[in-house]
């Protein structure tokens, strides 16, 4: 086939057999990045902070992936499943290696807040949100990831037993669990600042 | 440790839910992260790993038997 046709019969091709020709064909691989890059970026960016390391990470799964495409298997698990695994992966390294969780301050991740007329409105919609924000940092990991797969992906629990390796059930409780430990490191966070509001 | 309510839950959701706003990548790292990808010379899937293995194995049985022989013969 040729290659200009190729990328235009490739866009209606689903992830799978994508991927199976991504083994073989740089070009298979090159739709699969574009099509999966944003919710990629997305995902990393929400689990590290800031668009640098973001960006950086997202080109380490990307890589990633490609070299090791040659192992991937359709046997269940989908592409999408398979990519956010290797940027689970990449993240965790990249926390390791800068030793300490998180790596840049939660102040410096960029609120995309709707547009307020009110702007005490957004004010406090900024803060309350960086709150919570930062209380999804204080998790373990796998529950940033959970988390993050729940709400920035909006993934089924079912995906998210797929991306985790892990039965619906399993996720079930441990989005339970999660949640009672984020109300936990809210209500903290909030009773630590209560005192600082009083004049 | 507390339980969680059906009201926390939903009062945690909602503002979980707020995570959701989107966050794109910059076009310019898309088309650049892209360009690399697509000039990265990848090694292809080295198939003496799997013969290296069995090798392994076959070695490590051997030895294992070649001790147990050897203690067996010391101690009749």
């Amino acid at each position: 086939m040729e290659p200009a046709a190729d990328l235009s019969v490739m866009a209606a091709v689903d992830d799978q057999a994508l991927a199976l020709r991504a083994k073989t064909e740089r070009e298979a691989f090159g739709v699969l990045y574009q099509r999966h890059v944003p919710a990629i970026y997305r995902y990393v960016y929400y689990r590290v902070g800031n668009a640098e390391d973001a960006e950086d990470i997202t080109a380490k799964t990307f890589a990633r992936a490609l070299k090791h495409v040659h192992n991937y298997n359709d046997r269940g698990l989908p592409f999408t499943a398979w990519l956010y695994r290797i940027a689970h992966n990449v993240v965790a390294n990249f926390h390791r290696d800068n030793s300490r969780h998180p790596s840049v301050p939660i102040e410096e991740i960029e609120l995309h807040g709707g547009h307020s007329d009110d702007a005490d409105h957004k004010i406090d919609a900024d803060q309350d949100r960086m709150r919570l924000l930062r209380a999804i940092r204080k998790l373990p990991d796998e529950r940033q990831h959970l988390v993050v797969l729940k709400f920035v992906e909006q993934k089924q629990n079912s995906e998210i037993g797929q991306i985790m390796n892990r039965s619906e059930g399993a996720i079930k409780s441990l989005y339970h669990r999660t949640l009672l430990q984020l109300r936990e490191l809210l209500d903290q966070a909030e009773a630590q600042a209560l005192p600082q509001r009083k004049p | 440790m507390s339980k969680l309510t059906a009201d926390d839950m939903t009062w945690l959701e909602d503002r979980l839910s707020t995570l959701s706003e989107p966050v794109s990548p910059r076009p310019e790292f898309i088309s650049r992260a892209r360009d690399e990808l697509m000039q990265l010379s990848v090694a292809p899937p080295r198939r003496i790993r799997s013969s290296v293995l069995v090798g392994v194995i076959f070695s490590a049985t051997a030895l294992i038997a070649a001790i147990l022989l050897l203690v067996r013969k010391r101690n009749a």
